[in-house]
């Protein structure tokens, strides 16, 4: 099955924001921190929700947090 | 490991330990006896407590409705082919009529088809890719 057509700086933007953990972001963003290891492996394809909760708690536009490859 | 896949492999292990207790039973005692294996179903109602899944997150719910889905359809086929496999078996005989007995087990079979399916649907989806756009 390939993965979704959507990849993600989350891990690059976590490192970014004073070493972020997991954790601290997935509290942040009311997820479970093996769905932000989902998202970083791209193995997950988040809802709208959930993709402008993760750029508002890096105070990124979704643009820079999110890619879509056509 | 999440919480909810923790909680799969234990009612995993649960249902195992149901079908095989219950098989067991059957063939050294006798299916009277054998029903009481059925008692073990209680251990799947700790599974909330020892395993407290955090079901706002819209990652864990796609899997829990996937795997809802499919432990659904397999529980519902296991009802078909067990009630046409007890049918065919039994039209024939003189005179031709079904055991009673056999309505609980086909039920407590469904529920134990049920859990195995669900557990491991969500064993398997949780390192499968998904996408939350197509649930």
């Amino acid at each position: 099955m390939s993965g979704p057509p959507i990849t993600n700086h989350i891990r690059r933007l976590r490192f970014e924001h004073d070493e972020m953990t997991q954790q601290d972001l997935a509290t942040r963003c009311d997820v479970t921190r093996q769905t932000i290891l989902a998202l970083e492996a791209n193995r997950y394809s988040p809802s709208l929700a959930l993709a402008f909760r993760i750029a508002q708690a890096f105070n990124k536009p979704l643009e820079e947090v999110f890619t879509w490859e056509s | 490991m999440s919480n909810q896949q923790k909680s799969a492999w234990y009612t995993l292990a649960v249902g195992l330990l149901i079908a095989v207790t219950y098989l067991t039973l059957r063939m050294t005692v006798n299916g009277a006896v054998a029903t009481a294996a059925f008692a073990l179903f209680a251990l799947a109602a700790l599974t909330p407590s020892l395993f407290p899944i955090e079901s706002r997150d819209e990652r864990v719910r796609l899997i829990t409705h996937r795997a809802s889905l499919f432990g659904g359809v397999a529980s519902y086929l296991f009802v078909v082919a067990i009630c046409m496999l007890v049918w065919w078996s039994r039209f024939r005989a003189t005179p031709p009529t079904v055991d009673v007995n056999i309505l609980p087990i086909i039920a407590m079979g469904a529920c134990v088809t049920l859990m195995l399916v669900q557990s491991a649907t969500v064993l398997v989806l949780a390192n499968q890719p998904l996408d939350a756009s197509n649930p």
